[in-house]
């Protein structure tokens, strides 16, 4: 009787979990509308170039080499808007299957537990619900350690598994190699060959074609920073409850730390967990999507810890039942907190129509903040700058000037930048006001509004505005506009 | 009943009598904060729900506020009168501190006599006198509140109940409780270097309480901590202002403002506590001091409410050194003059604890605002606009949204308001009309209020341009101006 009830609860708790896994694959199609749907900026730049990839991208900083991974961009060729929408779903829904078969095939338990605190996981809910790089990348990344921890002659094809995620993305694929390094290292000593096999594929595939954008695009690496830095950067960039994009629920690391702490008299046997997540951690500090692999230990390690408060005797059973209550009470918390500002992140529905707009209007050279330049070149614009700031020309140079074209209101000063851009139109929205300019007259916006030369407002709706400079603006000076 | 309690007793009346002579003196409030309170309680009392959407502060503004505190105000409305809640009952409560230094002194010392002495102190610290008269204040809740639970923290087996209820309670009263989290934690770690083993009981306890204080700042914070981090920590304070915390700080004041005897007698209760006794309880005290001094080093709590809380801290290790002080004596030939040298004693607490309380609260209570500051007030709401916008001092705001029920530029109510503190500076100081007028303009001022405080905070007289054209002197008295702006 009771063997056949406990195989009830475990058969609810998977279709619960099942249907958990639905729910947070599918946060953004149910809750953003459909005007809107691409969360983000990233998601904008793939679909455009998923719609006519090739090496030379004539709208980004503009008009570059094409220095950025095309896996993604040409798996959604077929159909970039259709797969743009369902291919996150897929890679999360396989990605799940392949983290649930590792973790039997590792004999990690609770393994039911880890699942749904990974499916609660901000990182998680962000990377398969919007268009990334890295949820193929990771997706890759998992079946090439499945395949890899096989035992029968499958595990073969892990090594062209893995020589296939640096044309996704090359923090993953990098990451993926450390780990396996260290897999193999302090778990699967007798699988040398077959990680050297994996080790040269990765480097020749990574080697070929990032010498060959290397070789065209030059190298550039941009000097400033994109991140808030400092420890409270630090934190904002690992802790969604601090503001991270794409972070860890705090409570979840919490319950990690209560795991590791668990398992520490074990440590000799948990070298390769704890040396990935050691990794990860400190490489999470300069690339954040580091992030993404970093989840998964600490679902695991969550789980253990969630298990050992649980079965271990307290001596007082009403704080063990509140804290146990609070910390999923905490994790519920920090994923809902986080999906409701993902939901309700950039772009807005004016940013979609300013996107719409924009499209319309005469070609040019568009100006604005970095973080607008993907939206720009998505609505078939060249931008100044957008966020692919590796190996792009000048990006120093041009981040310089951008700030100085900000802050500045001195016409002189704006009209050289202007010139040596050929910039013709100038996007401004709410939230760059918010960033950027503390009074509605400072900088570039009194200049906007004062300069007769440059305020000619072509479109303001929403909160969104486009500025042309006008022909002839600067004919005293000497300036052209194209 | 024990002839323990009535001495304790006449402690609590003596320190309720001194804050009420004294806070009976003035018919405004001593700090800006007050108003604020006031403000919500009021509008609380009007609407039966908070104001989230403040419009005379800061011209419009969101408050971050849980309001337990204010409904707990208007609440009490329904059966006392507002003198005895906003003048009396936050008194009272400062007050009851005494009670519970005397039940945390006597639970680490054991000794009657020495809590008993602590809890004399600890009524009389003169930073904490001044910075508590006369205000209607959160913190006459949240501080003996944290000392109770701290109290049932070191009484666990008894208290549990009580823990537990405070444990929810006190996260959402005020944020100001993650002190006693992270003294939780520093505790935990102090234990662990000494390889002292901690109670299992008070280890669940502190994990349940750190655990609930962080999942309730999380959910009542949220927005604050998303938009700014851990930066949420230093509540949107000006740079301008944050830079001139522990400006004048120095042992002398550190001396004055704390007194001499709970600092010597304090500091001597540490080294007591934790390094000859190896005092599980001293250790507990020692992390709340420890957390205190890493958040007013990192400045994260006000200077003021930082040293009112170390304060109260050294009061009740004074206790541990007042207990050993108690048992030398009784083994020396001094043991028959006991009562001499206990006499002595509490003269020497008054001579250095009682007439620099007094001396701070009196100039706190000067610093009230006057009855012609209030009518100057007054007259504003009776006389202008009701969309006008008044400029004044910024540690003024809320008064001035209270007694004007006009908008107003700014006030020190720092977290999700724009900061404005250097232009309200500029505004009120610069020589340059010009500068002034067009900020003015920005904030759409169309009155300024200039109380002697004013006067006091920015070192001025007047407006720097008072006689030109742009100004006009609409509301004069011995202590307060009203300008209209007129350019």
């Amino acid at each position: 009787m009771k063997a056949k009830r406990q195989k009830y609860t475990s058969s609810f708790a998977s279709i619960l979990l099942a249907i958990g896994c639905v729910f947070s694959l599918l946060i953004i199609f149910l809750f953003r509308s459909a005007e809107k749907l691409l969360p983000g900026r990233e998601s904008y730049f793939l679909l455009r170039i998923a719609e006519n990839p090739a090496f030379i991208d004539a709208l980004s900083f503009g008009g570059r080499f094409t220095a950025y991974p095309l896996g993604l961009p040409y798996l959604l060729n077929l159909l970039p808007w259709a797969l743009a929408i369902a291919m996150p779903f897929v890679f999360g829904i396989l990605s799940i299957i392949l983290f649930f078969l590792l973790l039997r095939d590792f004999n990690v338990k609770p393994r039911k537990t880890a699942l749904a605190i990974l499916l609660l996981s901000p990182s998680f809910i962000y990377l398969f619900n919007t268009l990334n790089t890295a949820s193929a990348a990771l997706f890759l990344a998992l079946l090439g350690f499945w395949l890899f921890a096989r035992k029968g002659g499958i595990r073969v094809l892990s090594p062209l598994v893995i020589a296939l995620i640096p044309l996704f993305d090359l923090t993953i694929a990098l990451l993926s190699m450390l780990l396996l390094l260290f897999y193999v290292f302090f778990k699967d000593k007798e699988s040398k060959k077959l990680y050297f096999a994996a080790l040269a594929l990765f480097l020749a595939s990574a080697g070929i074609y990032y010498s060959y954008i290397i070789k065209n695009a030059g190298f550039s690496w941009p000097m400033f920073n994109l991140w808030e830095t400092g420890f409270n950067g630090a934190l904002r960039s690992l802790l969604s409850d601090l503001g991270a994009p794409y972070g860890i629920g705090l409570f979840s690391l919490i319950l990690a730390v209560f795991g590791i702490i668990a398992v520490w008299d074990a440590k000799y046997e948990n070298k390769f967990a704890f040396f990935s997540i050691a990794a990860l951690l400190v490489t999470s500090m300069f690339f954040p999507k580091a992030l993404f692999m970093l989840s998964l230990f600490v679902a695991v390690f969550a789980a253990i810890g969630f298990m050992d408060i649980l079965n271990s005797r307290w001596e007082n059973r009403l704080f063990q039942r509140f804290v146990l209550l609070i910390m999923v009470c905490g994790i519920i918390f920090s994923a809902l907190s986080f999906a409701q500002v993902f939901v309700n992140s950039e772009p807005d529905e004016g940013i979609v129509k300013g996107i719409g707009a924009l499209s319309e209007l005469p070609n040019g050279v568009v100006f604005s903040e970095y973080t607008r330049g993907h939206w720009i070149s998505f609505a078939g614009k060249p931008n100044v700058m957008d966020e692919n700031a590796y190996l792009a020309p000048d990006v120093n140079e041009r981040f310089e000037d951008s700030q100085m074209l900000f802050k500045t209101r001195d016409i002189e000063e704006a009209g050289k930048i202007i010139k040596k851009y050929n910039i013709k139109y100038i996007w401004i929205d709410a939230g760059m006001k918010r960033r950027l300019w503390k009074e509605d007259e400072d900088g570039l916006l009194f200049l906007l509004k004062y300069n007769p030369d440059l305020k000619n407002k072509v479109y303001d709706v929403d909160g969104v505005e486009i500025w042309e400079i006008s022909e002839g603006a600067y004919a005293g000076s000497g300036y052209e506009i194209r | 009943m024990k002839k323990e309690y009535v001495i304790l007793f006449v402690i609590f009346l003596l320190t309720l009598n001194f804050r009420m002579i004294l806070s009976l003196q003035a018919d405004g409030f001593s700090s800006d904060s007050a108003y604020y309170n006031l403000r919500h309680t009021d509008y609380i009392s009007e609407n039966t729900q908070p104001m989230i959407y403040d419009e005379l502060s800061y011209s419009g503004r969101y408050i971050l506020d849980t309001h337990i505190f204010h409904y707990a105000l208007a609440g009490l409305r329904a059966f006392l009168p507002d003198f005895f809640i906003f003048k009396i009952l936050p008194e009272i409560l400062f007050a009851l501190l005494v009670f519970i230094v005397y039940a945390v002194a006597k639970t680490l010392t054991e000794n009657s006599t020495a809590a008993m002495l602590s809890a004399l102190i600890s009524g009389f610290i003169p930073i904490f006198v001044s910075n508590s008269v006369n205000t209607i204040s959160i913190y006459s809740i949240v501080l003996p509140l944290i000392f109770y639970q701290l109290f049932c923290l070191m009484n666990l087996e008894t208290h549990k109940g009580r823990f537990i209820v405070l444990s929810f309670l006190l996260p959402l009263i005020h944020p100001f409780t993650a002190i006693l989290a992270l003294a939780f934690l520093f505790y935990a770690v102090l234990l662990s270097i000494e390889s002292i083993r901690i109670k299992k009981q008070v280890k669940e306890a502190v994990i349940f309480f750190v655990m609930l204080v962080l999942l309730i700042s999380f959910i009542f914070y949220k927005k604050v901590f998303l938009a700014l981090g851990l930066n949420a920590l230093l509540q949107n304070v000006p740079s301008a202002l944050f830079a001139s915390y522990f400006q004048g700080v120095n042992v002398f004041s550190l001396i004055y403002n704390i007194g001499i005897i709970p600092l010597i007698l304090g500091a001597l209760g540490i080294i007591f506590g934790i390094a000859w006794e190896k005092n599980d309880f001293a250790f507990l005290l020692s992390a709340l001091v420890l957390a205190d001094f890493a958040l007013l080093f990192l400045k994260l709590i006000n200077f003021n409410l930082g040293m009112m809380f170390l304060g109260i801290l050294l009061a009740i290790f004074s206790a541990t050194a007042i207990s050993k002080a108690i048992k030398y004596v009784n083994i020396t030939k001094f043991a028959r003059h006991k009562n001499a040298i206990f006499v002595a004693f509490v003269i020497l607490i008054a001579a250095t604890l009682f007439f620099p309380s007094y001396s701070g609260a009196s100039n706190a209570i000067k610093a009230a605002p006057s009855a012609d500051e209030i009518n100057a007030l007054a007259w504003i709401s009776h006389n202008t606009p009701k969309n006008s916008i008044v400029l004044g001092n910024i540690d003024e705001g809320n008064l001035i949204a209270y007694a004007s029920q006009r908008k107003t530029v700014a006030d020190n109510v720092f977290m999700f308001a724009p900061d404005r503190y250097d232009d309200v500076y500029t505004m009120l100081t610069s020589e340059s009309l010009v500068k002034s007028t067009n900020l003015m303009h920005n904030y759409g001022v169309g009155y300024i209020f200039i109380s002697e405080k004013t006067k006091q905070s920015y070192n001025m007289e007047d407006l720097n341009n008072a006689d030109s054209e742009c100004y006009k002197m609409e509301h004069e008295s011995k202590k307060a101006k009203i300008y209209k702006f007129l350019c």
